[in-house]
Parts: structure tokens; C-alpha cells; sequence
């Protein structure tokens, strides 16, 4: 027999599930320090690839008065001077995923928290009608 | 008043009713729209410019997430410029990726701003966006404003220098990137444009969170003034007077569809306000909560009242029912 009260809360589920929950639950499966991490190294990938191609356009500018570096005199302090940058812009964008995808997951966090609740009802309500049922057998 | 309120209501619940047509139709519309926009505008690549590649390609976007939308539009302007040349198509390219990567990937819930901005700086009045983006939206969506108004600017500089980049004469091997790059850098119009924005979207979003009565108001008001007035003062100083005239426009509009927002998404009634104070272990409260305007949709209900049917009966009717003879109901 149908089970309203579970139909209900299957359904608020399932439209969870589609909406706010679609962005949220892939990230409720890693623990957090996984999630923030495995998202830093992702920025740590996307900002080098964003850093060269800076430093290309900036190169493809500066082409017409860049003789006089690739002369090779100058070359070593450019060549300093980019690192430092690099790591500058690297470690910029590594504290922005950093404060970015934290507060994604708390927010992952609290908005499961109603999912989760739900759930345990379905489970319930799942577990007493699995109870009810060999009675109803015997009849 | 009352009858805009109604008018509201029902709209809201028009909306609730049909919201997976109307999003569908939003979609398409806009969709139509950018594509076609694109392709009047820098419809480079022949095989593309056709009405037909724009419906068909607003079609597909109608049933996918709005950045979808943005995905095909990137595309599509990058066909173009391909077919235009190759470098301002790779600076395009490296433009689309610097967005792509440096913000948009953290922020990646802001496609409508991206598509709508672009759009209507093509119709002279993007001052809506700002003002708009800071009044829905937190400062970490504002910059997605910036990504579309530097997209339009781009591509509106290659179409103003398109000499450098069609000219087949022996140029030097980086001469057209550095001219790609120089529609970028060198257009203070783009700085200015850009400034204007993000100041404006700060200011609708610190004013508009003030604990103050009418704080939408006052924020949409001096957004729009502000904006007004730096842009008027640029464009003064750049030289660009012939701006003006729709600088005013879109301020205009902008002030228009920005109170017809607030009234729609903010409108409360600051003649009911409540104030109440409590406390716990850590702190005392003080509370102001302000109702929001309500109006419940009128119910009409016509009640026809009339009088009842006179049962007349006349005296042959009468006799033939009682079964006795006319005369005797003399």
C-alpha cells in the first residue's frame, strides 16, 4: 500500500535534489580538508595556465621594445622578476579558493542538514512499514 | 497603488504556476536576441550569419542552464573572429580564458549578468546593470558585469579598427596581435566604462544593506546619480561628448527598471514598522523588522441576487389544477 507520509517527503527530496541540492551534494562527499584542497590544486592549475597567458600577452605588447632584453643582458633580472610574480599571483589566488571553497562547503554543510533529517524520516517511515508487512503476510 | 499590488500578485503567481515556460521562453527570447546581435555585428564567418544558425542555436539554449548560453554566444563571436583573422581571434581566445579562469570559475552563477550586459551596452543602455547586480546580487557577482561590458568593448574595437586586422599587405609577424591587444589596453572608454560600474554596484550594495527606512530607494537613486554623474565627467574628459546624449538614456531607463524592480522584489510598508528587544546569555537584541507590502489577490465572487419568478397563476390554470369549474373562483 502507498505510504502518503513517505511519497511526501520523498518528493520534497527529490525536489532538492534537482534544485540547491544539485550544486551541494557532490561536495558533501568529500570531507572538507579533501574538498578545499583538491579545489586548490585545481586553482593552482587554472592560475598558472591565467599567469602564462598574461605573461604571453604581456610579451606579444612588449614585443616591438623587447629587443634589447633578448640581447641577454637583462635577461636574468626579467627573469627574477617574473618568478616573483608568479608566486605572488599564485598565492593570491590560492587564499581566494582557499576562502571561496570553505565557505561553499559550510554552506554545503548547513544546507544538506534538512536533506539529511529528511531522510532519516524516509528511513524510518521505510523501516516500519518493512516491519508491518510479514504481519500483513501471515493474514 | 492597490491595483499594482494586485497586479504583482498575480503576476507572481502566473509566474509560480507557469515558471518552467516562462524560463524556457526567457531563455529563447534572449537567446534569439545575443545571437542575432552577434551575428549583424561581427558576422565574419558567412557560413554563420544566418537567422537560421541564431534560432536554431537559441533553440538549444532554451532547454540548457543560461551558461550554456554563454558558451555558445563565446563560440559563435570566436568563429567570427577567425574568420576575420586568426590573431584577434586568439586574443579573443585568451581573453574568454583569463575570464574563464580567474573569476568566472569561482562565481560561475552569474550567466545571465555576463549575456545581459554585453547586450545592452550594444543597445546604448547598460547603465541598468550595475544598479540591478547590486541590488539582487552579493560584490562577488559584480565583476561578471566588467567580463560582459569588456567582451562588448573588444569586439567593438576590433570592428572600429578592422583595417588592421583585414589588410593583407607584408606587416610585421606580431603587428596584428599588438593591434588586438591595443583595442584592449589602449581604450580608456573600457576603463572608464568599467570603473563606472563596479563603484556604482559598491555603492547600491553598502547603501542598500543600511538599517535606514527607504535603503532600496536611496541606494537605486544614488547608484544611478552616481553613475550619471562620473560617466557624464568621463566622457567630458575623454572627449567623447556625442555619449552623452545616451549616457542620459540609459540612466533614465535604468532609474525606471530599477524601482519597477525594487517594487517588485523589495517592496515593504515602513508605516507598519515594529521594534522589539530581547536577550540571551551573549547579547542584547534590537530588533526592527519592517512588513513587507501584501495584498491578497481580490477574490470576486459575483452573486447574481433576483427576484424570484412570481408564480402567476391565472383562473383557468388554477380551476383546471383544482378540477372544478372557472366560476366558482369568482
Amino acid at each position: 500500500m502507498l505510504n502518503e507520509e513517505r511519497i511526501r517527503l520523498m518528493t520534497k527530496m527529490a525536489s532538492y535534489e534537482e534544485g540547491e541540492g544539485k550544486e551541494y551534494i557532490p561536495i558533501r562527499q568529500y570531507y572538507q580538508r579533501d574538498y578545499v584542497s583538491y579545489e586548490m590544486i585545481k586553482t593552482f592549475i587554472t592560475s598558472t595556465i591565467s599567469f602564462g597567458i598574461l605573461l604571453l600577452l604581456w610579451l606579444l605588447y612588449k614585443m616591438e621594445d623587447m629587443s634589447d632584453f633578448f640581447n641577454g643582458q637583462e635577461l636574468p633580472s626579467l627573469g627574477v622578476s617574473i618568478l616573483i610574480e608568479y608566486v605572488i599571483f599564485v598565492i593570491i589566488y590560492q587564499i581566494i579558493a582557499y576562502i571561496v571553497y570553505k565557505h561553499r562547503y559550510t554552506k554545503a554543510n548547513t544546507s544538506m542538514r534538512k536533506y539529511y533529517s529528511l531522510l532519516k524520516k524516509v528511513q524510518k517511515l521505510q523501516e516500519k512499514e518493512d516491519r508491518i508487512q510479514p504481519l500483513e503476510d501471515w493474514k | 497603488m492597490t491595483s499594482l499590488l494586485e497586479l504583482r500578485e498575480k503576476l507572481r503567481i502566473f509566474y509560480g504556476k507557469y515558471e518552467l515556460y516562462v524560463v524556457a521562453g526567457t531563455k529563447f527570447i534572449l537567446g534569439l536576441i545575443v545571437f542575432l546581435i552577434i551575428n549583424s555585428e561581427i558576422g565574419y564567418m558567412e557560413q554563420l550569419n544566418h537567422p537560421a544558425v541564431s534560432l536554431l542555436l537559441s533553440l538549444i539554449c532554451t532547454f540548457l542552464p543560461i551558461n550554456a548560453m554563454v558558451v555558445l554566444a563565446v563560440g559563435l563571436i570566436l568563429l567570427h573572429l577567425f574568420a576575420l583573422s586568426l590573431e584577434a581571434c586568439a586574443i579573443g581566445l585568451c581573453l574568454f580564458l583569463l575570464m574563464l579562469f580567474m573569476y568566472l570559475k569561482f562565481a560561475h552563477q552569474n550567466g545571465y549578468s555576463i549575456i545581459l550586459t554585453p547586450m545592452l551596452c550594444f543597445f546604448g543602455i547598460p547603465q541598468i546593470m550595475p544598479v540591478a547586480v547590486g541590488m539582487l546580487k552579493k560584490p562577488s557577482a559584480y565583476l561578471s558585469v566588467l567580463c560582459g561590458a569588456i567582451t562588448y568593448f573588444y569586439l567593438k574595437g576590433v570592428q572600429e579598427n578592422i583595417v588592421n586586422f583585414t589588410s593583407t599587405e607584408e606587416t610585421e609577424g606580431f603587428y596584428k596581435f599588438t593591434a588586438a591587444l591595443k583595442v584592449l589596453t589602449e581604450n580608456k572608454e573600457m576603463y572608464l566604462v568599467v570603473t563606472v560600474f563596479f563603484i556604482t554596484s559598491l555603492i547600491v550594495y553598502i547603501i542598500r544593506r543600511q538599517a535606514v527606512n527607504y535603503a532600496w530607494k536611496i541606494a537605486l537613486f544614488a547608484g544611478n546619480i552616481v553613475e550619471l554623474l562620473i560617466l557624464l565627467v568621463g566622457y567630458i574628459l575623454l572627449d567623447m561628448s556625442e555619449q552623452i546624449f545616451w549616457v542620459v538614456i540609459g540612466t533614465l531607463v535604468s532609474i525606471v527598471i530599477s524601482f519597477i524592480l525594487e517594487f517588485f522584489l523589495y517592496n515593504l510598508d515602513y508605516s507598519r514598522i515594529e521594534r522589539v528587544q530581547f536577550e540571551d546569555d551573549e547579547y542584547y537584541y534590537f530588533v526592527k523588522a519592517v512588513p513587507k507590502v501584501f495584498v491578497a489577490k481580490r477574490d470576486k465572487k459575483v452573486k447574481r441576487i433576483t427576484p424570484k419568478k412570481r408564480t402567476t397563476v391565472n383562473r383557468r390554470e388554477l380551476a383546471e389544477e383544482l378540477d372544478i369549474d372557472q366560476d366558482l373562483l369568482e
